[in-house]
């Protein structure tokens, strides 16, 4: 439909630029968790680089939320359009969260959590294969994301029971009190990563289903 | 010179049938801010205009085979309408201008003898007809849509957007000729039945009622109506225009004034039965049968209290 779809085509490809910042910020967290486990410097790079891409992902969040209050898509779907991408936006913003924590509070990852750090992170950026393919199915038929958000939703419990496992290990450990609970926020903070994906997993089954009727 | 004068209630009945049932045609549009308010009114306009000059006169005839109505009764009738549907609407009762045209005339010439109970039963026939067949036509054509679209589309984001979008403008500016070709025998077919003027200047001033009608107070009930409309959903909404819109062409071609509000709400319903019969709005079928009968027998009334004053 050519130059009758042209702003609303524009949102949809800055839609799928953002998309793509967020899943760059989300590989980038995750190298950025394997240097602090190994104990490499280079992490600060990387936790930088999740800072640029986040700050990357936000400024083409507020294109799109432009062309939306400049006429595009009709006002039913602006604020369903709206909403979806400050979804998607809030999974960089946890993994800025994470990085943050890791670079400034720089806590030591004792031997006995070292494995279940990487199975986090592995199991949350697992959680993020269906997301994509979600997202896809979205932006082409909206009707085909039906069953996304179960499947997002069961990667997501993943996650929570090696948060849960984690934080039972913490607790029943030798460390100090200080030490336990700097831990615990740090799990929490990996496990809100993937709390955001799955948000995001029911929004595109609501407005599926909106847009059925 | 003195007896065109009696066209001023049928100017005034235009009036206020424009502001009230233009809603039914862009109000969707309007609420939506697909287009402007002015926009929407320069469509209207026009697709009324061409509506009422193309096909008006055909539903004139209706209003002579009734009943016999004399030059003096025209003003009664025209009058006690307006006068119906102006209170109903500020009451929020739903009302029909072709129900209060149709009471008035009976209200006017019972008292004569001259009403044809067997042609006013065809009316009442086809308002009967008017929200059922507008139900069956939106439930029918919104189950053709939804499996097109999915085939065609693939209910894409900008490409379901365009099509809503000129899909509303489109079945909007239908609604507007169909209305302009069904109602306007409601403001000026009085006239005609009394021999004053031709079906075809008949269409002329009844058209430039409606749209004055629209132009000067349509735009608070077209986003009322507009926005009730499209809380069922915008497929759904423009399904509902095309319905009513379809409905009301089809009863122009059978030459028989039907309302376009009872139209569109028998269009909603159709939608609503896709559901199934527990989600159709029963309040909304009470507000149908409620109109069946208040708006003739509120202008029925009026105008046989009219007609006594009549020698």
């Amino acid at each position: 439909m050519g130059i009758f779809d042209k702003k609303e085509t524009e949102v949809e490809l800055l839609f799928y630029k953002h998309f793509n910042k967020v899943e760059e910020t989300i590989r980038e967290f995750q190298l950025m968790i394997y240097d602090y486990l190994k104990g490499e410097q280079r992490f600060k790079d990387r936790s930088f680089q999740v800072h640029t891409l986040e700050h990357e992902a936000d400024m083409v969040r507020h294109e799109v939320e432009l062309k939306l209050f400049q006429g595009a898509f009709l006002p039913i779907y602006r604020e369903d359009y709206l909403v979806l991408i400050e979804m998607i936006d809030k999974i960089a913003n946890r993994c800025e969260d994470a990085a943050d924590f890791l670079t400034l509070t720089h806590p030591t990852i004792p031997d006995f959590l070292q494995e279940d750090m990487i199975k986090i992170t592995d199991a949350t950026v697992a959680t993020f294969t269906p997301v994509k393919e979600a997202f896809g199915l979205f932006m082409k038929d909206v009707q085909k994301v039906f069953g996304y958000s179960e499947k997002i939703s069961t990667r997501e419990q993943e996650v929570d029971k090696i948060e849960w496992h984690m934080i039972t290990k913490i607790f029943n450990s030798e460390l100090s009190l200080a030490e336990k609970i700097l831990l615990k926020e740090m799990v929490q903070l990996l496990g809100k990563i993937s709390n955001r994906m799955e948000d995001v997993g029911n929004q595109f089954e609501i407005l599926a289903i909106k847009r059925r009727m | 010179m003195i007896d065109y004068f009696y066209i001023l209630g049928g100017i005034y009945f235009g009036w206020s049938l424009g502001a009230n049932d233009s809603a039914n045609v862009f109000g969707t549009a309007v609420a939506t801010r697909i287009l402007k308010f002015w926009v929407a009114i320069l469509f209207l306009s026009v697709f009324v205009f061409v509506g009422s000059i193309l096909e008006g006169p055909k539903c004139m005839q209706t209003m002579s085979n009734v009943a016999t109505i004399s030059l003096k009764m025209t003003a009664i009738v025209t009058v006690s309408s307006a006068i119906t549907m102006t209170a109903l609407t500020i009451w929020g009762i739903p009302a029909s201008s072709s129900q209060a045209i149709m009471g008035a005339i009976i209200g006017a010439t019972i008292l004569r003898g001259s009403p044809n109970w067997s042609a006013f039963l065809n009316v009442v026939l086809c308002w009967i007809g008017t929200p059922i067949g507008a139900a069956i036509i939106a439930f029918l054509l919104y189950r053709f849509l939804d499996a097109i679209l999915s085939r065609t589309l693939g209910m894409s984001g900008a490409k379901f957007n365009t099509f809503i979008r000129f899909g509303i403008i489109i079945t909007g500016c239908m609604g507007a000729y169909s209305l302009g070709a069904n109602n306007v025998a409601n403001v000026t077919g009085v006239y005609v039945a009394a021999k004053l003027i031709s079906p075809f200047t008949a269409s002329v001033i009844g058209a430039i009622g409606i749209i004055l009608g629209a132009a000067t107070y349509s735009r608070k009930v077209m986003e009322t109506v507009g926005h009730k409309i499209t809380l069922i959903g915008p497929l759904a909404a423009l399904v509902a225009v095309a319905a009513e819109s379809i409905t009301v062409y089809i009863y122009t071609q059978v030459g028989v004034p039907v309302s376009t509000s009872q139209a569109i709400v028998g269009a909603v319903v159709g939608i609503g039965l896709i559901r199934g019969i527990k989600a159709v709005n029963k309040r909304m079928i009470g507000e149908i049968i409620a109109g069946w009968l208040t708006t003739p027998l509120a202008s029925g009334i009026l105008a046989f209290i009219g007609s006594l004053f009549i020698r």
